[in-house]
């Protein structure tokens, strides 16, 4: 084993960890230790990451050599990968959305993992080597993705918890960095595999592309996508933004309310403070709607949002419905 | 107005990025060395504060968004921190209780028993509040944890705060 496969082993094992026992805390500051499927993610999380670092290029080369007619590491390696993106999937669902998934696509998600399994066997038996290190790769990468926005939403939970040190923020500017480089060389890499039909595996470019993957990994999984990407939903909250404000204007117009009294400097909606000027609008809504008449529709229509255990991007779009007939 | 009130937001000297309405209301207990206690009570018309001994409480409409609950009491904190229910006080008997009627306010400049600058005042401060917990993305999350997921305990009215 290479120097930097040791590297790569022992840095993507201390990640692990460190996601293991992010997530534990987490269990536990919100009363889920017990949770199985929380288990179940520690166990498809670890072992994917461990799956796809652990059993490196060499190692798994060893083993093809051994079982010239059956990839054994490489389909594991690729099961792992698909069960891991179908129970991230599922997971998050379940979690982070109004959604309850039913009780079977869990043990679909299984049985999925052996259909695959089955497949890969089937399809890519006695298969040249570097082809299976594309395959495997590119199913290692849809998992690391799944992998990381699953993560990443468990750890905007822990940052509200107060459980994530210093060490993820240092961390998700180092990775900043060298995800973009990290990507561009995988698919150098890859291209290159493609275009050549040569094992290239120990060559300089090689070692950079799995160093940098294993990188590529934690940026993913850190990466704050909420800052980055809020241009993309700019335009859409923009205008949830203009249509609010247009619906309160009409109430007051209808109710007879002067908003000028609470009226305070109010920042450019520029995407940073976008979040901040809808939030206002909308409590100045639920403010003076019930201003409006008492048989007014629109009063009506607003006091059915006005309720505990609603759900804000619901309302806002309720709101912003309500506003569309005000342009 | 702003002046005081921006004088005063500035002393107050918070890290915003650790923000919760739990860690909030420790922070203003410690500078006015007074426990606050927020009190949410169902179909409460106006939101209030109540000064008793060594206390202070206050008691907004918990059958609201939550969005609301946070804005009514981030007010009423407000009404607090810039001193505006200590001028209420009854000498004789140590108690004050401020009605929170901005929402009348609405309506009139001049409405008897609203000040309305101190709802100005009140309001204004809740909203550099709001804006530094937005600009530490604390706001939006703070409001879709508590309107939305099933999973998740509400920290910012659980421990000592009565639901």
């Amino acid at each position: 084993m290479s120097i930097i496969s040791l590297i790569v082993v022992g840095v993507s094992s201390f990640f692990s960890l460190r996601i293991a026992f992010d997530i534990n805390t987490y269990a536990k500051n919100n009363s889920m230790l017990h949770d199985k499927f929380l288990i179940v993610l520690h166990i498809q999380l670890i072992g994917t990451i461990i799956c796809a670092y652990l059993f490196n290029y060499e190692i798994e080369q060893a083993f093809h050599a051994y079982f010239t007619i059956f990839p054994l590491i490489t389909v594991f390696k690729i099961g792992m990968a698909t069960l891991v993106t179908l129970g991230i999937y599922v997971w998050m669902i379940d979690r982070f959305t109004v959604l309850s998934p039913p009780s079977w696509l869990i043990p679909l998600n299984v049985i999925a993992f052996f259909v695959h399994s089955i497949i890969v066997i089937s399809l890519y038996w006695n298969i040249d080597f570097y082809q299976l290190q594309l395959i495997s790769m590119a199913s290692i990468t849809v998992s690391s993705l799944a992998t990381g926005i699953g993560v990443y939403s468990i750890l905007v939970n822990l940052e509200q918890n107060d459980t994530v040190g210093s060490i993820t923020h240092k961390l998700y500017g180092i990775s900043q960095i060298t995800l973009f480089i990290g990507m561009v060389l995988i698919l150098i890499d890859a291209i290159w595999k493609l275009a050549t039909g040569i094992e290239i595996i120990n060559t300089p470019m090689y070692a950079i592309a799995e160093a940098l993957r294993m990188i590529s990994l934690i940026a993913v999984v850190f990466m704050n996508y909420g800052e980055y990407l809020a241009w993309i939903s700019y335009p859409s909250k923009l205008i949830i933004y203009q249509r609010i404000k247009r619906l309160n204007t009409s109430i007051q117009q209808q109710a007879d309310v002067r908003r000028v009294i609470f009226d305070v400097p109010l920042p450019r909606p520029t995407p940073k403070k976008i979040d901040m000027l809808i939030h206002r609008e909308y409590i100045t809504a639920l403010d003076i709607y019930q201003f409006l008449p008492v048989d007014s529709p629109l009063r009506a229509a607003i006091h059915r949002i006005n309720t505990p255990r609603t759900d804000y991007q619901s309302n806002l779009n309720a709101l912003g419905k309500l506003g569309k007939q005000y342009t | 107005m702003t002046k005081s009130v921006d004088a005063i937001f500035e002393t107050l000297n918070f890290n915003w990025a650790d923000f919760t309405l739990e860690t909030f209301v420790a922070h203003v207990e410690t500078l006015r060395n007074r426990s606050i206690e927020l009190v949410g009570v169902p179909h409460l018309d106006v939101p209030m504060c109540l000064k008793v001994g060594d206390s202070d409480f206050i008691y907004y409409p918990n059958t609201l968004t939550a969005s609301k609950q946070i804005h009514d009491i981030l007010h009423e904190l407000s009404h607090i921190l810039l001193g505006h229910i200590d001028k209420e006080q009854d000498s004789e008997r140590g108690i004050a209780l401020h009605l929170d009627l901005r929402l009348r306010a609405y309506r009139s400049k001049t409405l008897d028993g609203v000040d309305l600058e101190q709802e100005r005042d009140a309001e204004y401060l809740a909203y550099l509040i709001q804006l530094e917990i937005s600009e530490n993305n604390r706001l939006i999350s703070l409001i879709t944890l508590d309107e939305s997921s099933k999973h998740y305990h509400i920290p910012i009215f659980s421990g000592k705060y009565r639901k």
